[in-house]
C-alpha cells in the first residue's frame, strides 16, 4: 500500500454482504473497516455503509459509489393507505430519522404504518417476516397500494420486484445477493432479528432506511438491546393495556381444567420423580431459558442429566398430547357453534389428532402450500369455522373476526400468549374468548398463570 | 447431512471429533426395519425400539429415508378430497359424534365415486408417516455407514467458523473443488507446504467477525476433498458457545464418500483438439499440478516434461486479468499460446515463451519450443 494515497478517487464496491473500498479511507473510517489481505483492500460490514460515506464526506474525500443498484428508480403508492391518529404518530416519529422500532399491539394496525413508510420513501423496500403466512398477508396488503409491484423470495417461490416480502429465514441466505437492490428494510416481528444468524440480515444489508415493528421487543435472553444498532431505537410505544377496548376487543380468559387419563397419569408421576430427584440433588433452578441451557448442556456429559431432560421432554408431550385435551375441545366447538375458532397445539401430533377426530382444517409446517391457501381463505370467508394449527400461526394471519381462541397447550411464554390471543383481538364489536385448557395438578398450570401474568 | 440435533461428537479439551459410526450391526438394524408395505410413521416407531443410541438410530433413518421409495400419491387429489371433508363438516359445525363423523366422509365419498373407505385413506395420505414404503432400500449397510459418517462429518461443519485444507492432488481434481467452493461464494488463501498444498478457507464476512455463515457451504464443499490422494483437514467449529478444533486426515478416518468427479472434461475445444494432436508426438499430461502463485491456486493445463503449456482462449478481462497476474510471477519455464483476438503485446511481456493463434494453435507453429523437453518426456 502508498502511504500517500494519491488524489485518486476512493471506490466503494458491493461484496456479498460487506464493501470493498477500493483506495485508502481516511482514519476515521477504521474502527470499522479492517485491510483484507485476500483482496489487498479494506472492508467492512455493510451495514457501517451510511456511517462510511459519512466519514467520506465530511473529511471531503472525493468517492465513487457503486453499492446500491436499487430493484427500482422509484416506487409510488396507486393510493396511500388511511391512517388512525396513532398510526400517523408512530409514522411520524419514524420519519424524523427513518431508522428505528414502533411498538403497537397486535392488531392496531402496524402493517399500514410501513405501507405508509414505503409510499412516503417511495423507494425499493424488503418487508422481512417470520412465516410463510405472513409472506401471503403482506403480499396481499402491499399489493392493493403498490399493484404490479410486489415479489415474494421463500421456499420455491423467488420472484423479484420493486418491494420483496420475504422470511428472515429466505433473508438470512440471500441477503449476499439482494441486500444493495433494497435501501428500505422493515423488520415485521422485529424482536426475532437479534438471534445469532438472522442479525446478520441487519448486518449484512447496506439498506440506510429501516423499520422495525413488534408487539413485544423484549426477549427473554436480552439481546433486544442490539436492536438498536440493527434497526434504531423505539420510536413510538403503545402497549396492550392502552389499546384493549380503545382500538381491540376486550377478551376474557377462561381456564379448562382437564385430567390426565389413568395411564397417563402414572407415566406423568414416575417420570416427575426422575426429573425433580436430579433437580433438587444438583440444586438448580429454573428462572429463564438460558439456565435451562444448563441442563441441556449438563446432558452431553452427565448420563443423569440426560436422563432428567429426556423426562422433561416425554413430560411434556404427555401434557401437550393428552387425550383428555382432545375430549375437550367438543364441549368447546359445541359452545361456539356461531363463533370463529382458532386452536393452538404445542405439538403437531395434538393438532392433527383434533383435525381427524373434528374434522375441521389443520394448518401445520407440512401442510402443502395449496391447502393452506384454501384452507386460510376459507376461513377468512367464513367456509371454515374453525382451524387447528401447531406452532406456525402464533404470529401469523389477521382473520379478522376471530372471536375464540382455544389454548390446548403452550409454552409459560408471554409473547407467545399475547401474540395467539392477539388473533382475536381485532377492533370489533363484543368480546373475545380465549381458552386454555390445562392439565391439573401438573407444571402447566404455572406455566399458564406465568405466560398470563402482567396482561 | 442430518438435522443439527442428530449430531453426535466427542469432546476431549478443545477439540472434537464426530462419534463414527465403525460397526455395521446398527445400519444392517435399520435397512431392516424400512420393510416394504410398512408406513414411514410405522417404521419410525418401530425405530424407537432400537438397542443403541436413540440418535445413531434416528441418524441412520435419516441417511437412508433420502433414498427410500414410497407410494407415489396424487398430491392434487388428496387436497381436494381434504378440502371437500372439511367444508362438508363445516356445514354441519361441529363434529363431536363418530356417527356424524361417518356420515361426512360416506358424503364426501358418494361425491367423489368412490367408497368411504378410500375417502378417509386418502384423507390420511396428506402426512409422510402415512405414506407406504414400497421397495427394499437400495444399499447395503457398509454403504450406510459410510454415508452416515460423511453426514456427521458435514453436519459438524455446519458450525464451522474456517476450514483449512491440506493436500495432496492432481490438478484435475482440484479444479473442480475450486470451481465449486467459487460456487459456493467461500474464499480462500493457499500456501505451499512442502510437497502439499495448504488452503484456509472461509467467506468475505469472516475477516470481520467470526460466523458460521458459511458452515452450510463448507459442508457441502468437503466431500471434494475427499476424493483427493491425500489429505488433513482443521476445522475451528462453534458447539456449545465454544470455539472447538476438530482435525481429521486421510488415514484416521472412517471411510468418507467423495464427491464423484465427473467426466474429465476440456476448458474448449480449442485444448481438446491440441491435447490430441500433441500426444501424438509426446507424452502429454493433462492439469497434472497445483501450483500457488501470490496466495492462489494456479493449475497450468499441460505439461510435456518440465514444460507447463497454457492455452489462453478467449474468456472474460477479468478473467484473463487474473491469469496474466498468475503466469507473470511463475517461476517455471510456461510456453503460452494466445489467441490473436486478445491483446497480444499485454501477453508478450511475460517472462514466458508466448506464441499467438488465429482459431487454433497449429502443432507446426509451436513444436520448437516443445521440442526439447518432449524428447525427456517421452
Amino acid at each position: 500500500m502508498t502511504c500517500f494515497s494519491p488524489v485518486g478517487v476512493v471506490e466503494l464496491l458491493w461484496d456479498r454482504g460487506t464493501i470493498l473500498i477500493e483506495g485508502d479511507p481516511p482514519r476515521e473510517a477504521l474502527g470499522f473497516a479492517v485491510f483484507d489481505p485476500r483482496v489487498k483492500k479494506y472492508r467492512c460490514m455493510a451495514i457501517h455503509y451510511s456511517r462510511l460515506k459519512r466519514v467520506l464526506e465530511e473529511k471531503g474525500i472525493p468517492f465513487e459509489d457503486r453499492v446500491m443498484q436499487p430493484a427500482c428508480s422509484k416506487v409510488e403508492a396507486k393510493v396511500k393507505p388511511e391512517l388512525r391518529h396513532y398510526q400517523r404518530e408512530a409514522l411520524e416519529a419514524w420519519l424524523r430519522y427513518r431508522r428505528g422500532v414502533i411498538v403497537m399491539p397486535t392488531g392496531a394496525g402496524k402493517t399500514f404504518v410501513a405501507i405508509a413508510a414505503i409510499a412516503e420513501l417511495s423507494t425499493p423496500a424488503m418487508v422481512v417476516v417470520p412465516t410463510v403466512e405472513l409472506v401471503e398477508q403482506w403480499r396481499r396488503r402491499l399489493s392493493r397500494y403498490f399493484p404490479g409491484k410486489v415479489g415474494a423470495w421463500y421456499g420455491e417461490e423467488k420472484e423479484e420486484n420493486c418491494l420483496l416480502v420475504t422470511t428472515y429465514d429466505s433473508a438470512y441466505l440471500s441477503v449476499e445477493a439482494l441486500g444493495p437492490k433494497y435501501p428500505f428494510l422493515v423488520f415485521d416481528e422485529v424482536h426475532h432479528l437479534p438471534s445469532e444468524s438472522y442479525r446478520q440480515i441487519a448486518e449484512l444489508s447496506p439498506a440506510p432506511y429501516r423499520l422495525g415493528l413488534t408487539a413485544t421487543p423484549e426477549r427473554s435472553d436480552n439481546l433486544h438491546a442490539l436492536l438498536d444498532e440493527l434497526v434504531g431505537p423505539v420510536v413510538y410505544e403503545m402497549r396492550v393495556s392502552e389499546a384493549s377496548g380503545r382500538y381491540l376487543a376486550e377478551f376474557e380468559v377462561e381456564v379448562v381444567k382437564v385430567r390426565l387419563g389413568e395411564e397417563e397419569e402414572e407415566e406423568y408421576r414416575r417420570l416427575e420423580k426422575i426429573y425433580l430427584e436430579y433437580i433438587r440433588r444438583k440444586n438448580l433452578k429454573f428462572k429463564s431459558p438460558a439456565e435451562f441451557r444448563k441442563l441441556v448442556m449438563l446432558s452431553g456429559r452427565d448420563p443423569g442429566a440426560r436422563r432428567a431432560l429426556e423426562a422433561w421432554v416425554r413430560m411434556r408431550s404427555i401434557l401437550f398430547n393428552s387425550e383428555s385435551k382432545v375430549n375437550a375441545v367438543a364441549d368447546i366447538l359445541a359452545r361456539h357453534r356461531g363463533d370463529k375458532i382458532l386452536i393452538f397445539t404445542e405439538y403437531t401430533s395434538l393438532a392433527r389428532a383434533v383435525s381427524e377426530r373434528y374434522l375441521i382444517p389443520l394448518i401445520t409446517h407440512d401442510t402443502s402450500s395449496e391447502e393452506r391457501r384454501i384452507v386460510l381463505e376459507g376461513f377468512r370467508t367464513g367456509v371454515f369455522r374453525a382451524i387447528v394449527t401447531g406452532k406456525v400461526l402464533d404470529e401469523g394471519i389477521d382473520v379478522p373476526d376471530v372471536n375464540v381462541v382455544v389454548i390446548l397447550g403452550g409454552t409459560s411464554s408471554r409473547r407467545q400468549f399475547i401474540q395467539r390471543i392477539g388473533r382475536a383481538l381485532r377492533l370489533k364489536p363484543g368480546k373475545a374468548k380465549i381458552y386454555e385448557v390445562v392439565t391439573a395438578s401438573t407444571r402447566e398450570v404455572a406455566a399458564s398463570r406465568r405466560r398470563r401474568r402482567d396482561i | 447431512m442430518l438435522p443439527a440435533e442428530l449430531l453426535r461428537v466427542s469432546r476431549r479439551g478443545n477439540t472434537v471429533r464426530p462419534l463414527y459410526l465403525e460397526d455395521v450391526g446398527p445400519a444392517e438394524y435399520v435397512i431392516d426395519l424400512y420393510k416394504p408395505g410398512l408406513k414411514l410413521g410405522e417404521a419410525r416407531e418401530r425405530l424407537r425400539e432400537a438397542p443403541f443410541d436413540p440418535k445413531l438410530a434416528r441418524g441412520l433413518a435419516h441417511v437412508l429415508e433420502r433414498s427410500l421409495k414410497v407410494e407415489d400419491v396424487d398430491k392434487k387429489l388428496v387436497t381436494r378430497i381434504r378440502v371437500e371433508v372439511f367444508r362438508t363438516a363445516s356445514k354441519q359445525f361441529p363434529v363431536v359424534d363418530p356417527v356424524d363423523r361417518s356420515l361426512v366422509f360416506e358424503s364426501v365419498a358418494s361425491k367423489f365415486g368412490i367408497p368411504p373407505s378410500e375417502v378417509e385413506r386418502l384423507f390420511s395420505k396428506a402426512f409422510e408417516d402415512e405414506l407406504e414404503i414400497t421397495d427394499l432400500p437400495s444399499m447395503t449397510p457398509e454403504e450406510l455407514v459410510a454415508m452416515y459418517n460423511t453426514s456427521l462429518v458435514q453436519t459438524l461443519l455446519f458450525k464451522c467458523l474456517e476450514l483449512s485444507v491440506t493436500f495432496k492432488a492432481k490438478g484435475s481434481e482440484v479444479k473442480p473443488a475450486i470451481r465449486a467452493l467459487k460456487a459456493y461464494g467461500l474464499m480462500y488463501v493457499a500456501e505451499d507446504a512442502g510437497s502439499r498444498v495448504r488452503l484456509v478457507i472461509d467467506g468475505p464476512v469472516s475477516i470481520l467477525k467470526q460466523t458460521e455463515r458459511y458452515g452450510t457451504r463448507l459442508a457441502k464443499f468437503i466431500p471434494h476433498v475427499f476424493g483427493f490422494e491425500d489429505w488433513s483437514i482443521e476445522a475451528r467449529v462453534r458447539l456449545h458457545g465454544k470455539t472447538l478444533t476438530f482435525r481429521e486426515e486421510k488415514s484416521t478416518a472412517p471411510g468418507l464418500l467423495p464427491e464423484p468427479l465427473r467426466e474429465e472434461l476440456f476448458d474448449s475445444t480449442v485444448e481438446r483438439d491440441f491435447y490430441r494432436q500433441l500426444s501424438k508426438l509426446c507424452r502429454v499430461e493433462r492439469e497434472p499440478d497445483v501450483l500457488v502463485v501470490g496466495g492462489r491456486i494456479y493449475i497450468p493445463d499441460f505439461r510435456v516434461g518440465d514444460l507447463y503449456i497454457e492455452i489462453a482462449g478467449f474468456w472474460s478481462q477479468e478473467y484473463l486479468r487474473r491469469k496474466f497476474e498468475k503466469l507473470a510471477v511463475l517461476g517455471f519455464p510456461i510456453l503460452v499460446l494466445v489467441d490473436e483476438r486478445l491483446a497480444v503485446s499485454a501477453w508478450k511481456n511475460l517472462p514466458h515463451y508466448v506464441v499467438a493463434y488465429r482459431d487454433r494453435p497449429r502443432i507446426g507453429d509451436v513444436y520448437r519450443y516443445i521440442r526439447a523437453y518432449c524428447r525427456e518426456g517421452s
